[in-house]
């Protein structure tokens, strides 16, 4: 029982922290605007405490959809579903709790957000919603900048959560991973 | 299945739901322009004696200028009677004349609470809504010309659209030139640069080599007063059909740095 309160209590305080997450990187990217600068980093919300339930851990990664579509402006529903197909892939595909280097989880997470962008695109080609000019300089420059805050920051991402971890309960492994 | 559920979430739902979040966020990107101000007002603290000897110069030069302006006071009085008296026989002759009442606009100046300028969509938020009755599709404009207009109210903040969106289209003119052209938005690049194009423009029209032409905005659509700047065209190209030119409009480069923007809300008189 006190586990499940534990859980429940880890889910909420990890709804928090993604959600004060993004509220950063807007204000961040706000600065950043102004010289151009766009900085998209939906892998970092793809990073749910392995020690959650399979519903609560879902859950946690349809929340982190919602506020990523919200503030990026992006069509409600197109980060859930990136998401969840991402977390359903590196779930039960890619079995990434097999990947032991740490390193090996942040390339991954690069990729993911490559992939995001890349979807993006293919999005913005076929959606009126979201019908922009790319211009090709500040889409490569964003990607890359994009991975390379990925990078740096991810370290920092995973020790907060692994934190998280161990504030909430008892059984710990040595790290978190995406999925279980 | 899950994708199903979502698409037959009625629009209602998730429009509710996104205001809703609107409404919830105002005041964060407000506190955070606050704590903006304040570190600015820290930093202040810090100056140097020279800085402030330098700042105390420059407010005491203020300070002789209010006195001047003091001074002039009774001749402004004279000046806003004479303008008010014209203002009148302006206002009789339209009417004896029966000549349409004329849109004219009631400045709001607000703060930028929050940027959110990304590739595939430019908005800003401002510290204003429905507080200081600001209405949706309200014409803003800043020092650098025209700037957007308002997308979406909330009842202490409103988003800004900004005219490099390609949703954002109106009316505009040539510089010197009445006949209208269509100005639309073309995204935002790195840097500072922002982009615009028009079309429509008559096959009359060239450009001197090595030289530009203003586009300024019409009153045709009733969003802004006529004249306002948008942009510069140097480049003008035939159009698809062949009937007329299109260019590419180079945009302010304050667009990503305005602080403070006016929104105009029509008065009709």
């Amino acid at each position: 029982m006190s586990k499940q309160i534990g859980s429940y209590f880890l889910f909420l305080v990890n709804l928090i922290y993604f959600y004060l997450l993004i509220l950063i990187l807007s204000l961040f990217n706000s600065l950043l605007s102004q010289i151009g600068i766009y900085l998209l980093l939906p892998a970092l919300f793809l990073v749910v405490p392995n020690h959650l339930n399979k519903l609560l851990r879902w859950s946690l990664v349809i929340f982190n959809g919602l506020i990523l579509d919200y503030h990026c402006n992006l069509p409600l529903g197109f980060s859930i579903f990136f998401l969840i197909f991402v977390h359903l892939t590196v779930e039960n595909q890619i079995k990434l709790s097999m990947v032991k280097n740490f390193y090996d989880n942040r390339i991954i997470l690069i990729i993911v957000n490559l992939i995001f962008f890349l979807f993006l695109f293919v999005l913005s080609k076929i959606d009126e919603f979201i019908s922009v000019q790319w211009y090709s300089f500040k889409f490569f420059a964003a990607l890359m900048l994009s991975s390379a805050t990925l990078l740096f920051l991810m370290p920092l991402h995973y020790s907060i959560i692994n934190s998280l971890n161990q504030k909430f309960t008892d059984h710990l492994n040595d790290q978190s991973y995406i999925g279980k | 299945m899950a994708f199903v559920a979502w698409l037959l979430i009625p629009t209602s739902w998730k429009v509710i739901f996104k205001s809703s979040f609107d409404e919830f966020h105002a005041p964060i990107w407000e506190s955070s322009q606050r704590v903006h101000d304040l570190s600015h007002f820290w930093g202040h603290m810090s100056d140097s004696k020279h800085t402030l000897i330098e700042k105390g110069r420059d407010h005491s030069r203020i300070i002789s200028d209010v006195n001047l302006q003091l001074n002039r006071k009774d001749f402004l009085k004279d000046e806003l009677k004479r303008l008010k008296k014209i203002k009148s026989e302006i206002a009789f002759l339209e009417n004896e004349l029966k000549l349409n009442a004329r849109a004219e606009f009631s400045p709001e100046i607000a703060r930028v609470s929050l940027r959110n300028i990304s590739s595939w969509t430019q908005n800003l938020i401002i510290n204003k809504g429905r507080n200081y009755e600001i209405k949706k599709g309200a014409g803003v404009i800043s020092s650098c010309g025209v700037l957007g207009r308002i997308k979406k109210i909330s009842s202490r903040s409103a988003t800004v659209e900004l005219i490099t969106n390609q949703t954002f289209r109106i009316v505009a003119h040539l510089k010197g030139d009445k006949r209208p052209i269509t100005f639309t938005g073309d995204g935002v690049s790195l840097g500072r640069e922002n982009f615009g194009k028009i079309t429509d423009v008559p096959q009359d029209v060239s450009i001197k080599q090595n030289g530009f032409l203003e586009v300024v905005s019409s009153s045709l659509g009733g969003t802004f007063p006529g004249g306002l700047k948008i942009g510069i065209i140097k480049k003008l190209e035939p159009s698809v059909d062949g009937l007329f030119q299109s260019a590419q409009v180079i945009l302010s480069d304050e667009l990503k740095i305005v602080e403070e923007v006016t929104i105009l809300s029509k008065v009709y008189e």
